[in-house]
């Protein structure tokens, strides 16, 4: 009998010309439990290589932008966002 | 921008008050596309001075001008002086001629950035009221995309406050806008990364 590592889910948004390379505006991510920011970006980038050629991008964790080489674990639920450089105003 | 050039719309009260009446009836889902994620947060002690409804700082709906001016009178009269910036959409931009604007919002996170910004204004400008709007979705020519207003009692710091939040918009809210060229293409626009303290 295999044991089953805990997972987490986590919505990551990609945003403006982002989801241009991506092709969708949000996924859930299912993790396991000790994911770290900077592991699920490493991951995106994987998933998504185009997203490399797109200079300073920001990311958030629950609305508040944090670094993308952090080692801070990911929670269950939380919602990762990939903001390219803004335009508004 | 100063209160005569609107008072051309004062004037013309009867027409605007049938157009609102109008918008208020159709009012009951303006954001209802929007993800529930990006539902309103009224936890901030930081309310507009302007509505009893709830704030909405992100609105896919047209930005009635008159009703935002309306949200600046002070009957109390601790403002000596209203200034509003209205930024609406030019034919021209990035990428040449321009028939459209299309604008994209991380809502939820978008509504807490002005918020704070909201609330810096007022600690270093002394602003007594303060509205902030900006439009997303698809605009045609001329549509206003942000209005600004605030109220302080003196003028000097009215027009200081509101270049500070323009300033602060600009760098921090999480928005983007995609020219619609009258040549048929879309381009978004080249923004700046966001600016974080």
């Amino acid at each position: 009998m295999t044991t089953q590592m805990p997972k987490i889910r986590v919505t990551v948004l990609y945003f403006a010309f982002i989801h241009e390379t991506t092709r969708k505006k949000e996924e859930i991510m299912e993790l396991s439990t000790n994911t770290s920011i900077k592991e699920l970006i490493s991951i995106i980038l994987t998933r998504y290589p185009n997203i490399k050629n797109i200079k300073n991008i920001k990311i958030s964790v629950n609305y508040r932008i944090v670094n993308s080489n952090s080692t801070s674990i990911l929670k269950n639920d939380d919602e990762v966002a990939l903001l390219p450089p803004i335009s508004g105003g | 921008m100063k209160w005569p050039f609107y008072h051309r719309f004062l004037e013309d009260s009867f027409d605007l008050k049938s157009r609102d009446l109008q918008k208020k009836t159709n009012k009951s889902e303006p954001n209802s596309s929007n993800n529930s994620r990006n539902s309103m947060n009224n936890n901030d002690s930081l309310e507009p001075s302007s509505s009893s409804s709830p704030s909405q700082r992100i609105t896919k709906s047209d930005i009635d001008v008159n009703d935002v001016i309306s949200s600046m009178v002070d009957t109390e009269g601790h403002s000596g002086a209203t200034v509003i910036f209205v930024g609406s959409v030019r034919n021209f931009g990035m990428n040449g001629k321009v028939k459209g604007m299309y604008y994209e919002s991380y809502v939820q996170m978008a509504e807490n950035k002005i918020k704070n910004i909201e609330k810096l204004a007022m600690e270093k400008y002394g602003v007594k009221k303060i509205k902030i709007v900006h439009r997303i979705g698809k605009l045609a020519l001329g549509n206003n995309s942000v209005v600004i207003a605030l109220s302080t009692p003196h003028s000097k710091d009215a027009f200081k406050a509101c270049r500070y939040i323009l300033a602060k918009i600009k760098q921090e809210v999480p928005i983007w806008k995609k020219e619609i060229l009258s040549k048929g293409d879309e381009k978004w626009v080249d923004g700046k990364s966001i600016k974080t303290n």
